[in-house]
């Protein structure tokens, strides 16, 4: 099995898509071949993130769950798309397994709970079908099936949570999940840091509150907004400082 | 006369929670008495704004759904909390943090009518003037029941596309309902849109009222849910649009 890292957190909208994409980008960037696995099945939006509608997507990860196709059919090779239309080069490959963003069946997916094990042996198929070196694993917030499935599942989990006493409580919780659950490398990134707070304190409050390694401390910054869609700063602008800051925390991650 | 307000957006981390919370505290500040029910179970967090640690919380939203108490025994009574001297009430029925109970209902589900039960229980017995439900967001069976039984759903949404795309479904939804009210509330606004074109291409494309526009606010959220803004921040701009819809909800 390839790395699998997850990205997770106890509250909604901590930005958890857009860190995974722009992580999935920088390590495709560096020539790896990545998996990037849509599981927020509530909340899709990878799809839509890069910008993949107008294409032909017949399946999706919703599709593999209620057995109408192979994971791998539903896994697409977005590398030349993500070239084409951000005019950049790409070294490795970045394979994207969306999830439905039809609301309506949404609903179904949800509502009649899939096997948990059809959701296993799909990563080890899609493992098989894309060789990749590393998977990543966007998943729904809070503590569900899914999500308890992708701790479960990863060598990496990365906790995001921004610095609100709202997340604080959360966060502990999900923290206790994946020690239970022997997690190897738990990292905490604090995301929409307000601008004034100083991170270094911000990142010493955390670890000593959580017992937990900081991966990142993320300033708040609208950069990521656009008004159709999300901007991928990894394809946009790669040395953004939000991108660079990424880099540095996935690095030690993904060295063998 | 009493009314039961949803407060609902389709995608999560549109600020339902503190809007909620502050809404609750305007209300109880001209004296009304607020309940407020965190349905969302999955990830609970109203209870925070309250000042409520875990250990603060005895029954919660979980014990009354399995029948351990009544709805009643899960009212946490929160107003002192909030302020001295607010002549209403704030009762918060929180939803459980501990991780084997969130898992519990998550896995099991619940008897979405028994919430219903509670709601018009929590109305009767605490003298409620308005009943604020912090809904799960998305389109799921129990937040049907809780649109269905509602007399104004509050719809917060941001002004972006893919919100623009949910709040969509929310609002087929509530008009096939039939819900008497419905409102828009547009949240954490980037400072540079225009707010009236923007307030007019949401009630064109909604055919609703939209009773507040809230740009992003670096004090609310520097405030990290440490505290209520409408009380800490009495006379800020945002404050003063909350009261508007407080104003709306009670007309």
């Amino acid at each position: 099995m390839p790395k699998i890292i997850a990205f997770h957190s106890f509250r909604r909208s901590t930005g958890k898509s857009s860190l995974a994409a722009n992580t999935a980008v920088i390590c495709a960037q560096q020539g790896m071949r990545v998996g990037l696995v849509d599981l927020n099945l509530e909340s899709p939006s990878l799809a839509y993130t890069f910008q993949l509608e107008g294409q032909s997507i017949p399946y999706r990860i919703n599709d593999f769950l209620w057995q109408n196709c192979t994971i791998d059919q539903a896994a697409y090779d977005i590398t030349k798309h993500l070239e084409t239309i951000w005019h950049t080069n790409i070294s490795g490959r970045l394979t994207l397994v969306p999830a439905n963003t039809q609301y309506s069946d949404n609903s179904h997916t949800l509502k009649d709970a899939y096997d948990i094990k059809t959701l296993n042996e799909g990563l080890l198929d899609l493992s098989l079908a894309i060789q990749p070196d590393l998977l990543i694993l966007d998943t729904h917030a809070g503590i569900n099936d899914d999500a308890v499935f992708a701790l479960a599942v990863s060598d990496v989990l990365l906790i995001l949570l921004r610095p609100d006493r709202q997340d604080y409580q959360g966060t502990a919780v999900i923290v206790d999940i994946a020690r239970g659950l022997e997690v190897p490398q738990v990292g905490l990134i604090v995301n929409d840091v307000p601008n004034r707070f100083d991170p270094a304190d911000v990142q010493r409050e955390v670890e000593a509150g959580f017992g937990c390694n900081v991966a990142a401390v993320i300033p708040f910054s609208t950069d990521m907004v656009g008004m159709e869609h999300p901007r991928v700063l990894a394809l946009e602008d790669p040395q953004h400082p939000i991108i660079n800051t990424l880099r540095e925390m996935i690095s030690p991650y993904i060295s063998l | 006369m009493s009314k039961i307000i949803s407060i609902h957006s389709f995608r999560g981390g549109t600020g339902k929670s503190n809007t909620t919370a502050n809404l609750a505290t305007l209300a109880a500040m001209q004296g009304l008495r607020v309940g407020i029910v965190d349905t969302d179970i999955q990830s609970p967090g109203i209870h925070v704004l309250f000042g409520l640690e875990t250990d603060d919380i005895g029954n919660s939203l979980n014990d009354y759904l399995w029948g351990k108490c009544t709805i009643k025994e899960a009212a946490h009574d929160v107003t002192s909390r909030v302020s001295p001297g607010i002549p209403g009430k704030i009762y918060l029925i929180p939803s459980s943090i501990k991780a084997g109970e969130i898992a519990r209902v998550i896995h099991e589900g619940y008897d979405a009518g028994l919430l219903n039960e509670g709601f018009s229980d929590l109305l009767e017995e605490l003298k409620l003037d308005l009943l604020l439900i912090d809904t799960h967001p998305g389109i799921n069976e129990e937040t049907l029941l809780s649109l269905a039984i509602s007399d104004i759903l509050l719809v917060i949404m941001r002004p972006d596309k893919q919100d623009f795309q949910g709040t969509s479904v929310t609002v087929d939804v509530a008009l096939k309902l039939g819900v008497p009210s419905l409102m828009m509330l547009v949240n954490k606004i980037p400072l540079q849109l225009d707010l009236n074109n923007l307030k007019q291409e949401i009630e064109r494309t909604f055919n609703a009222e939209v009773v507040a526009m809230i740009p992003h606010c670096d004090e609310l959220m520097s405030l990290a849910s440490e505290d209520i803004f409408a009380v800490r921040y009495p006379d800020h701009a945002v404050t003063a649009e909350l009261k508007k819809v407080i104003q709306k909800m009670l007309a």
